[in-house]
């Protein structure tokens, strides 16, 4: 079912602002499983899971984000060509010769690129203001998107060896799958609380949809799950300059990112859970992009966020590697640590 | 006459075929099922180029036509085996620019393994490198292995290639990879296929050339085998986008080149046989060197008169070469109209003045 779901969830498109698509597969997933499910007006969607009521009052939010980078349409040429706007913080090194959906039709598309026999060393990254798609139109006529819809990247989703998969948008969505799956774990033992599980909007261009997701359902405490780049590449020997964060090693715990600081309180819950649950685990602390947890802990009068990091090699491009075992261990972390999770786990 | 054969079934399986220059089994594989209906006879040149002959009418010794169209496509090698990370030289004209984060296919001893191109993160990099493309030297090949369980399984000297299904766009056009230059091998499919239902005088030798993309070589040895009297190339050429200057569009019919590599007289019969079927042929000038079949061809043994049709084609190289099927089926229907036309005299009249 995991992977399933994985693989629906990495091919729906959604990027930022326009997550119709990616929002009306995670209700179809979700089902009646969560109660008052809802999309709010970022269009976040959430529902809650009720506990058995042994702790009352206390209440819990799991986030995942269910947006993705791309493109949004700026002008159709006369010649139907396209141009297009960047949404979200985009690699174009990863871009090049991308093929894309143009517009809630999903117009197939590809990004132009000048021949190598004619472009030899140019070796500067185009930026996006250059990106020229090409759906195949002999003029205007044929184009059937125009300025404001957006351009969604199609990844090559594949089981590969060794319990990997590869494919698109992991970096949102293996968190919605791994909440999706922990859905099912907390059903058959619930908790003596409610979580309420939110699949948060326009994560990638500043975390708003969590922002206000978190009002919403003002919690006591919140997890936030996301991809995390996985570095662990070749490196000449007795290279330590960079701290790496392994595909395989386990949810990677984060500390920060350059605007916040995780709660140092569920920091160490998430640590003390892995090692009495014997779930492998990582420390992240690399600053390595802002989260969505930043903002969910500003909600309010402020709310302690956990992060788990998943997680994924060459995650900007729409071929991102993703070991499963990874997302079983962050789905078995992010368990034990609701199990455990107290009151009291946030008084000192 | 309508095709029997589904044109765009035939390119689709061409192109993703796994088949880069001297190790073009797989291609060859294609091509030689879907010609073997259609001509009366089969060789492979020792090189590993496909010959499919159609006997003419004319008494022998009849004269012959060769169609030189090209099965390999550009791809990579395996130079290295570090930490379970595969790197690779370039086989042919590979842009790295255009792979990084793509599919591949890596073929192994075992079977093929399913991999990524794969480079460093920005955030490890400064931001002066982030700027510009990856060097060969920070780019690798992916396979998500364990270091042992990789060097296992691949070898150095395993061949790379891209996966890349083949896309449909509006219309009859496809994005898709090595239409470079198995679109132009589906051409000569499309003539031999339309030449079921015409006369002809000239012995046809449809040839599927190994290793242009690494140096013409499929082409030259078959054209001294083969001695033809007449000889067409069919290649890709370059479309008019940003970056590239062109007078052509995909959709608008084959182009045909003009220059020292093509005998003026040929150039002119085609363009008559254009003529006849009320077929657009527009015209590329090539001053020198075509960098195709045909500019090996023509120096053959004592000179083949050649010429070189095209299909047009953007974005070249890439997983995403974009062509229109109906230049396809054209450039196919013109080749068999300026076939049926020939006859006993015609090397009369390729001469010079």
């Amino acid at each position: 079912m995991l992977k399933e779901n994985l693989q629906k969830l990495s091919e729906a498109v959604g990027v930022s602002g326009g997550e119709k698509e990616i929002r009306q597969l995670i209700r179809e997933l979700v089902g009646e499983k969560l109660a008052e499910l809802t999309t709010d007006p970022m269009g976040n969607l959430s529902g809650v899971l009720r506990g058995t009521g042994a702790v009352p009052g206390f209440r819990v939010m799991v986030a995942a984000h269910m947006d993705e980078t791309g493109f949004m349409v700026s002008n159709v040429g006369e010649n139907g060509m396209i141009s297009v706007l960047p949404v979200g913080p985009l690699d174009m090194r990863y871009l090049i010769t991308a093929r894309v959906h143009v517009g809630e039709k999903k117009q197939n598309g590809v990004l132009l690129w000048p021949p190598i026999h004619k472009s030899n060393g140019q070796n500067a990254v185009p930026g996006v203001e250059t990106v020229q798609i090409d759906v195949g139109a002999d003029g205007k006529g044929g184009v059937s998107a125009s300025p404001g819809d957006r351009v969604g990247l199609i990844g090559a989703y594949a089981e590969m060896g060794a319990g990997l998969v590869r494919g698109k948008a992991f970096n949102g969505r293996a968190g919605c799958a791994a909440l999706i799956g922990l859905i099912d774990a907390l059903i058959a033992a619930p908790l003596p609380y409610d979580v309420h599980f939110a699949f948060t909007a326009q994560e990638m261009i500043g975390a708003r949809g969590a922002r206000v997701a978190a009002h919403r359902i003002d919690p006591q405490a919140a997890f936030v799950l996301r991809g995390t780049e996985a570095n662990d590449l070749p490196r000449p020997d007795n290279d330590d300059s960079v701290a790496v964060i392994r595909l395989g090693g386990g949810p990677a715990i984060t500390i920060n990112d350059p605007t916040f600081m995780a709660d140092r309180r569920l920091v160490a819950h998430l640590r003390e859970v892995a090692e009495s649950d014997n779930v492998p685990y990582q420390i992240d602390a690399r600053e390595n992009g802002v989260i969505g947890g930043g903002l969910v802990s500003f909600a309010r009068a402020g709310v302690p966020v956990g992060v788990i990091g998943l997680p994924v090699r060459y995650m900007s491009s729409p071929n991102g590697l993703l070991n499963l075992s990874d997302l079983e261990n962050t789905i078995r972390l992010l368990h034990g640590a609701l199990a455990a999770l107290r009151p009291e786990t946030l008084e000192n | 006459m309508t095709l029997k054969f589904d044109l765009k079934t035939h390119l689709t399986a061409l192109s993703e075929t796994h088949a880069p220059s001297g190790y073009e089994d797989q291609a060859r594989a294609v091509v030689a099922a879907a010609w073997h209906p259609l001509v009366d006879r089969m060789d492979t040149g020792r090189m590993g180029s496909l010959v499919g002959y159609k006997y003419g009418e004319m008494p022998a010794p009849r004269r012959r036509i060769m169609l030189s169209a090209h099965i390999d496509e550009i791809g990579m090698i395996v130079t290295k085996i570090e930490k379970g990370f595969l790197k690779v030289a370039r086989l042919g004209g590979t842009d790295w620019r255009t792979i990084l984060g793509l599919p591949v296919r890596v073929h192994t001893q075992s079977g093929p393994l399913l991999g990524v191109v794969g480079t460093y993160p920005l955030f490890d990099l400064n931001g002066g490198a982030a700027s510009t493309f990856p060097t060969e030297a920070a780019i690798f090949i992916d396979v998500g292995l364990p270091a042992e369980e990789a060097a296992a399984k691949v070898r150095v000297g395993d061949i790379v290639t891209m996966d890349a299904p083949v896309f449909p766009l509006a219309g009859e056009k496809l994005a898709g990879k090595a239409f470079d230059d198995r679109a132009s091998v589906a051409a000569v499919t499309a003539c031999l296929n339309y030449l079921q239902g015409r006369r002809h005088q000239w012995d046809v030798l449809a040839v599927a050339t190994v290793q242009e993309e690494t140096g013409l070589a499929g082409a030259l040895n078959e054209a001294y085998r083969l001695q033809p009297d007449l000889a067409i190339a069919i290649d890709v050429g370059f479309a008019a986008q940003p970056g590239v200057q062109s007078n052509f569009q995909p959709g608008k019919g084959p182009v045909l080149s003009l220059g020292a590599n093509f005998h003026p007289a040929l150039c002119n019969q085609i363009l008559e046989a254009a003529k006849r079927i009320e077929m657009t042929l527009d015209l590329e000038p090539v001053p020198a060197n075509s960098g195709t079949d045909a500019w090996a061809i023509q120096i053959s043994r004592e000179g083949i008169p050649s010429a070189l049709l095209n299909l047009i084609i953007r974005n070249m190289h890439s997983t995403v070469e974009t062509l229109d099927l109906r230049d396809v089926d054209r450039c196919g229907r013109l080749m068999a109209e300026f076939i049926a036309g020939l006859d006993a005299n015609t090397m009369q009249s390729i001469v010079w003045e």
